[in-house]
């Protein structure tokens, strides 16, 4: 046995020690990358400071609205998604229409910045049905505070306005129509 | 000497030692889990498939489709899954043990010939797509390389004044007076499909934040026995 | 006794040996039996896989064939290959080898044939069943309950001669290659027995039988085939080289090295388990470092004592060419572990190249080599032809070398592209498509370097049966004749 052989063993060995050191969670079954080991992730799960509400937003806009509305928001007019960059929908005075879009989906025709969408075999589905009401409530400021619609001043969308609608509309089967919709007040 | 004695015990403890390490220990730690409530909402999390959706896997499993598509989510910061959309957690961690435990199988998966499976629940809910996807997939995805599925549906010609199925397909303009009708395998496999999503926000994986429940499985969670009907 | 392999027996013809290697040879002629299988599978098990890459070529060619679509067809072709060819033609060898190396006959042939018959039941019925659509979903494990229940009773008694015929040896002190030999006749019961009973039987829930999965595969590819893998080597090699192992301190190192800790590697960095798991096995991985360094070293050390310029037997080509295949495969393994690299690589045609090269190049390479010896010696014939010889061997190693590099740069090329999110996922599928077809010519070579190893396997045992025929008509012949 050459003696670089030997210090090869063992020098690997202290570099897979220290791998699993850095990568191990320390053997708890609750800790997954990217966490280092439970108490990373109890930080992680404490009330974070401001600002942090558009991070999520963007992070749940980018899995589940971008596909069809676009990285930057401004859908596209052949498959019929309107945009939600400058939409006077999504920069409404309140979020009452728009938790409600979220919440349940919305199908038939709607005009959006002087523009016709929609009306067509494919609807908006329900993807708020399976968020949580904090996950809806950074999505919407997210979207109402991104792109141009940064800086107009549109006030977040709190966790308690999208509990309440969503009391409201519990009984609620199926997609809204844009004219159901802008029967209700833009804000309560 | 003889050496065979020495040779056996020593593959029998070799043995012994990766079957505690990777079978053993896994199952202490993560064979026992069970449901999650997830206090924000009062549901539970991972919800049982309902009965179609169950066959649908048998479908999946019996085609092959694990072996081009995986079902896990790398969490933030290894490759570029969370940067493609494929995870629906808003934290870094993105598929967790427990997003399993109503698989029958958990096919995994290690190839990424078509993207990945996990959340496409979320990302297309439309039936008829999905459908329309597994008889044709280049009609939907120019360019596709999946194989089309057309052994999972019958092709009819309808005769004149014959009404088109309500099962069936969009019309083909190409092939006006021809029905293609979903076989019960196909509609079972799209029920498995539209019910795929990991995105309850666990103690494990955590959202951006939420006060922690209990920390061990036995306080906060519910024995899995008692299903709730399947919330979609 | 002029041609260069006959001389190889030198050693095995020893004076003071009671029994000499053609009595040991031909009572191991049940093994043939393994061998003919196992080269037949293999056959199959290529086709089977050249119909399963067509679907890259032409994804709609299979639109209305269930039975050849590529989620089945795929599998198909490697279980036909792990458990058709690689499984029974590695007991073969092992068999053969505690007969030859332990010097004693081949003992409980009756047991060979049994196993025999019922390994080849099971594997038909898995084969066909997965083609119908039973698959189990776990991968390399796709047999139904039925089919592996067949396999591991077949393993058990073909495993039971081995032990019987090991434990007939001469000395109790054992060679280097009966080391390897006696762990893995234990090891492949365990593990196969173990997981068919968690996965198939009991099964555990959720995630646990990913992981059941991953330890089965890792054991039956980092652990079982390389044993016997180098079991034949350690045999061969000092064989071919005329002298003596360079150091067996070396080899009992790479033993321990590869039962402590082959098997833990594999479980990549990210899957959904506890973050521990894939930890511990980037460690495992990064102790079998210097078991592979140690193998490489010892049998390249003994190698280059061999006669360069002797003419060579086809056994002396194609061990030699898996022994150097060995610590780039395994190396690669080691590489793709860690979090950074796993990160880039996993899911990519990178790993499945990888496993190619240690599964087909170095394992598929040396049991080919190992059976073409032992057949030559089981039914003695003539060495075939320079030309076929040629073509077998460029068929093999140039096949899984082009299907290796061009699955190996295509994998790399593909990780980057799709961890970079703003090229969209069709464009990183469209993006392999040249390296697959590149690999498809690869696959065409190894079919081509299957199909000579079944025919060169096929005509050995037919004109020895043939013979051997004519000689007991004769001998019968005669006593009739006189009587009358």
């Amino acid at each position: 046995m050459p003696i670089w052989l030997i210090a090869i063993f063992i020098l690997s060995g202290f570099s897979g020690l220290i791998y699993v050191g850095n990568h191990s969670g320390w053997f708890d079954a609750q800790v997954y990358e990217p966490f280092v080991d439970s108490q990373h992730l109890e930080a992680w799960a404490r009330p974070p400071g401001p600002g942090e509400e558009l991070k999520r937003g963007k992070a749940t806009f980018g899995t589940l609205c971008s596909t069809c509305h676009g990285d930057t928001g401004t859908g596209s007019a052949t498959t019929g998604c309107p945009p939600l960059d400058g939409s006077e929908w999504v920069m409404a005075a309140g979020p009452n229409r728009i938790i409600r879009i979220l919440q349940n989906g919305l199908a038939g025709p709607i005009e959006v910045k002087g523009g016709k969408y929609g009306g067509g075999a494919v609807a908006m589905t329900a993807v708020g049905a399976a968020l949580s009401d904090q996950q809806i409530s950074d999505v919407l400021t997210y979207v109402r505070n991104a792109w141009s619609n940064k800086g107009k001043g549109a006030a977040p969308v709190t966790i308690e306005q999208v509990k309440a609608v969503r009391e409201k509309i519990k009984d609620k089967s199926g997609y809204f129509t844009p004219d159901e919709l802008l029967k209700l007040p833009e804000k309560d | 000497m003889n050496q065979g004695p020495l040779v056996f015990v020593g593959t029998f403890f070799a043995l012994a030692a990766t079957w505690f390490t990777f079978v053993l220990e896994p199952s202490q730690q993560i064979g026992n889990q069970s449901q999650f409530l997830i206090e924000d909402s009062g549901q539970l999390f991972p919800v049982k498939p309902a009965g179609l959706a169950h066959q649908g896997e048998a479908v999946y499993r019996a085609n092959g489709c694990f072996y081009c598509h995986t079902m896990q989510v790398r969490p933030q910061g290894l490759g570029g899954d969370v940067a493609r959309g494929w995870g629906a957690r808003s934290g870094p961690v993105q598929s967790v043990s427990r997003d399993y435990l109503f698989a029958e199988t958990t096919m995994l998966g290690s190839q990424r010939v078509g993207p990945d499976l996990t959340n496409i629940g979320l990302r297309q809910t439309n039936l008829v797509w999905h459908l329309q996807h597994l008889y044709d997939p280049s009609s939907l995805a120019p360019g596709s390389t999946m194989p089309p599925y057309r052994f999972l549906f019958t092709k009819h010609t309808l005769k004149p004044g014959q009404k088109r199925s309500p099962d069936a397909l969009p019309e083909d303009p190409k092939a006006p007076g021809v029905e293609v009708l979903p076989s019960d395998d196909a509609k079972a496999l799209v029920a498995y499909l539209t019910g795929l999503h990991s995105d309850g926000v666990l103690y494990e994986a955590p959202a951006f934040y939420v006060k922690p429940v209990a920390k061990a499985d036995k306080k906060a969670a519910v024995p899995v026995t008692p299903a709730p009907a399947p919330a979609k | 006794m002029s041609s260069p392999s006959c001389q190889l027996d030198a050693s095995c013809a020893d004076a003071s040996a009671p029994i000499t290697c053609a009595e040991i040879d031909a009572s191991s002629r049940p093994l043939l039996l393994l061998v003919v299988s196992a080269a037949l599978w293999l056959v199959v098990g290529s086709i089977l896989g050249l119909i399963s890459s067509l679907t890259f070529h032409a994804p709609k060619m299979f639109a209305d064939c269930a039975a050849m679509s590529f989620g089945r067809s795929h599998p198909a072709a490697n279980n036909a290959f792990l458990y058709g060819f690689a499984v029974p033609a590695g007991l073969a060898v092992l068999l053969w080898l505690a007969g030859r190396i332990g010097r004693t006959k081949l003992i409980g042939a009756p047991l060979v044939v049994l196993g025999w018959l019922l390994w080849n039941i099971g594997v038909t019925v898995g084969v066909l069943g997965i083609l119908q659509g039973e698959n189990t979903g776990h991968e390399w494990l796709e047999f139904s309950r039925s089919a592996s229940g067949f396999l591991l009773i077949g393993y058990v008694a073909v495993a039971l001669a081995g032990v019987l015929t090991f434990r007939a040896r001469k000395e109790g002190k054992l060679e280097l290659s009966q080391w390897f030999i006696l762990a893995a006749l234990f090891w492949f019961p365990w593990i196969y027995s173990t997981s068919h009973l968690l996965l198939l039987i009991w099964p555990v829930r959720g995630v646990l039988q990913s992981v059941i999965t991953w330890w089965y595969v890792n054991n039956l590819a980092n652990v079982w085939m390389v044993l016997v893998g180098l079991a034949a080597a350690f045999y061969f090699v000092p064989k071919f080289a005329k002298a003596p192992l360079h150091s067996r301190p070396m080899g009992l190192f790479s033993f321990w090295s590869v039962i402590l800790f082959g098997s833990w590697a594999g479980i990549p960095a990210g899957a959904p388990v506890p973050a521990w798991i894939p930890a511990v096995s980037t460690l495992g991985a990064f102790l079998s470092i210097a078991g592979i360094l140690a193998t490489w070293l010892n049998l390249s050390k003994t190698l280059c004592l061999a006669d360069r310029h002797a003419q060579r037997s086809l056994s002396e080509t194609f061990i030699p060419f898996g022994v150097k295949v060995f610590p780039v495969a395994a190396l690669l393994g080691v590489l793709a572990q860690p979090a950074g690299v796993s990160g880039l690589l996993n899911f990519t045609w990178f790993l499945p190249a990888q496993q190619q090269l240690l599964v087909y190049g170095f394992y598929g390479l040396v049991l080919m080599g190992a059976l073409h010896f032992m057949v030559s010696r089981l039914a003695p014939v003539a060495d075939p032809k320079p030309m076929f010889a040629f073509l077998h061997f460029i068929g093999c190693a140039g096949g899984v070398v082009i299907f290796f590099l061009a699955l190996a740069c295509g994998g790399v090329a593909q990780g980057g592209v799709m961890n970079d999110s703003t090229v969209p996922f069709l464009n990183v599928v469209k993006g392999t498509l040249m390296w697959i077809r590149l690999s498809s010519l690869g696959e065409l070579l190894m079919i081509l370097g299957n199909l000579l190893f079944l025919l060169n396997v096929v005509l050995a045992v037919v004109r020895f049966l043939k013979v051997s025929m004519e000689s007991f008509m004769a001998e019968n012949a005669k006593p009739a004749g006189v009587r009358a």
